[in-house]
């Protein structure tokens, strides 16, 4: 169950702490930290559109049959 | 049995927060992205041209300017002078009364170095509305200011309910699926269920920050209603009863810059209210400043300097709701990182209208979908009686 938990949640958690990351990083430095803040936000729609375009093409076994 | 029951009652309220605001958050998404870029806009729009002068050219004095205002409205009373940071210009704003609302309220622009006139603009009543004015009013409340804006807040705050009952139930969803499968193959419904839920959760806290910072938003009137009732009228108590100063008794608004300048030398200052107008003093000119830094160039601080005697009366403390309400503004408008950063907003706007419109496309195609949905959870609780790991 934990480990389940683990796996569904990991990356979620991660893009979700990398744009809350750059939402503050731009609003409270500037220079580099701008540029770490639009790198970190880019990165959840980096994998949105890597998921979109490239979708799983090895389906694990465990993806329920519809 | 358990976890099934409340998975369908947060089911229910995913659904229906949702469809309630849905119709709103896609006019809000889709007037916001040329809001995102408004400034730019705006400029390009109505370009305005300034003299050629070396960056560090001070600033022409604020009494010139107000004179040059008096003597072509010498019935009318000034409002209150707005010092743009941005352009190189300070607008002196009029009126022939104190009516927030007047419709002959107007405004004179200059040239912050020159003091000259550059243009003396038609009342904002009689003025087109313009692209992205229609945008903005349609934006922050519907054309019906108020209560557009608290309708429009209340619809905020479903769309935040309706992401967090989305990513609770991200989890059951995702139990026997990897991140960010999309099953392409099986289904139509299956493919946009997939998406909705990959687009939804990967950009859940930046839908949640710019819905909640949007309802802040919403607020700002009455937040500012309820300080000027409480704060403000404590500050004025002492004044009580005295007549308010008229404006032929006034001293130097010049001198009133100066002096702010001089008490807060890392502030800048962006307006001056004069005594008389609504959310001010009817003793004091207010004057808004604004500091150097990232996080404080957000953080406005108000100074109330006596109108008869140019005496610096107070530094204002601001209230915690009325600093949560000048954090909501860049947090919502995305204007504070530079122009990546505003591209980013786009992205993800553009992000959450897919969000949106799957959200529906998925409740009109949603029947039998969901029974058999739900039998399959049922069926694996049956199943799977002890906790398992699932092999990956």
């Amino acid at each position: 169950m934990k480990q389940n938990f683990k796996k569904i949640w990991r990356i979620p958690v991660l893009l979700s702490a990398l744009i809350l990351f750059g939402l503050l990083a731009a609003l409270l430095g500037t220079g580099i930290w701008y540029w770490l803040a639009w790198a970190a936000m880019l990165v959840p729609l980096f994998v949105i559109c890597l998921k979109v375009w490239k979708p799983n093409s090895h389906v694990k076994e465990n993806v329920i049959k519809n | 049995m358990a976890q099934l029951k409340s998975i369908k009652k947060w089911f229910w309220w995913h659904r229906w927060t949702s469809l309630i605001c849905t119709l709103f958050l896609l006019m809000l998404c889709i007037t916001g992205l040329p809001l995102v870029f408004g400034d730019e806009i705006d400029g390009w729009l109505n370009p305005t041209h300034y003299a050629d002068l070396p960056k560090d050219t001070p600033m022409a004095n604020l009494d010139g300017m107000v004179k040059v205002a008096q003597t072509r409205y010498p019935k009318q009373l000034v409002t209150f002078i707005f010092v743009d940071d941005d352009e190189p210009q300070v607008l002196v704003n009029m009126a022939p009364t104190w009516n927030p609302v007047d419709p002959l309220r107007h405004s004179m622009q200059f040239d912050s170095r020159t003091g000259k006139l550059l243009n003396d603009e038609p009342p904002f009543s009689q003025q087109p509305r313009g692209f992205m004015g229609t945008m903005l009013d349609l934006h922050s409340g519907l054309f019906i200011d108020l209560p557009g804006e608290l309708f429009l807040g209340l619809m905020g705050v479903l769309f935040v309910i309706s992401i967090i009952s989305g990513v609770v139930l991200y989890g059951p969803f995702m139990k026997k699926l990897d991140f960010g499968t999309i099953r392409g193959d099986k289904s139509r419904r299956l493919k946009w269920l997939d998406l909705h839920n990959l687009l939804g959760i990967a950009t859940a806290v930046w839908l949640l920050v710019v819905g909640a910072t949007g309802v802040m938003n919403e607020l700002s009137t009455p937040l500012f209603g309820l300080w000027q009732v409480t704060d403000v009228k404590a500050m004025l108590s002492k004044y009580h009863g005295k007549p308010p100063v008229d404006q032929t008794k006034l001293s130097s608004i010049q001198a009133a810059f100066d002096t702010t300048r001089k008490t807060l030398p890392g502030m800048q200052v962006m307006s001056l209210v004069y005594p008389g107008e609504a959310f001010g003093s009817p003793y004091h000119y207010l004057i808004w400043t604004k500091g150097n830094t990232p996080l404080t160039s957000q953080l406005f601080s108000p100074v109330l300097v006596d109108a008869k005697t140019g005496k610096l009366a107070a530094v204002v403390k601001m209230p915690v709701y009325l600093r949560a309400l000048e954090l909501s503004r860049p947090l919502h408008f995305g204007n504070y990182g530079g122009t990546p950063l505003k591209i980013i907003w786009v992205l993800f706007d553009l992000v959450a209208i897919i969000v949106l419109i799957s959200g529906v496309y998925l409740w009109v195609v949603r029947r039998k979908f969901y029974k058999n949905y739900f039998d399959r959870l049922t069926e694996a609780e049956l199943n799977e009686p002890s906790p398992q790991t699932i092999a990956s």
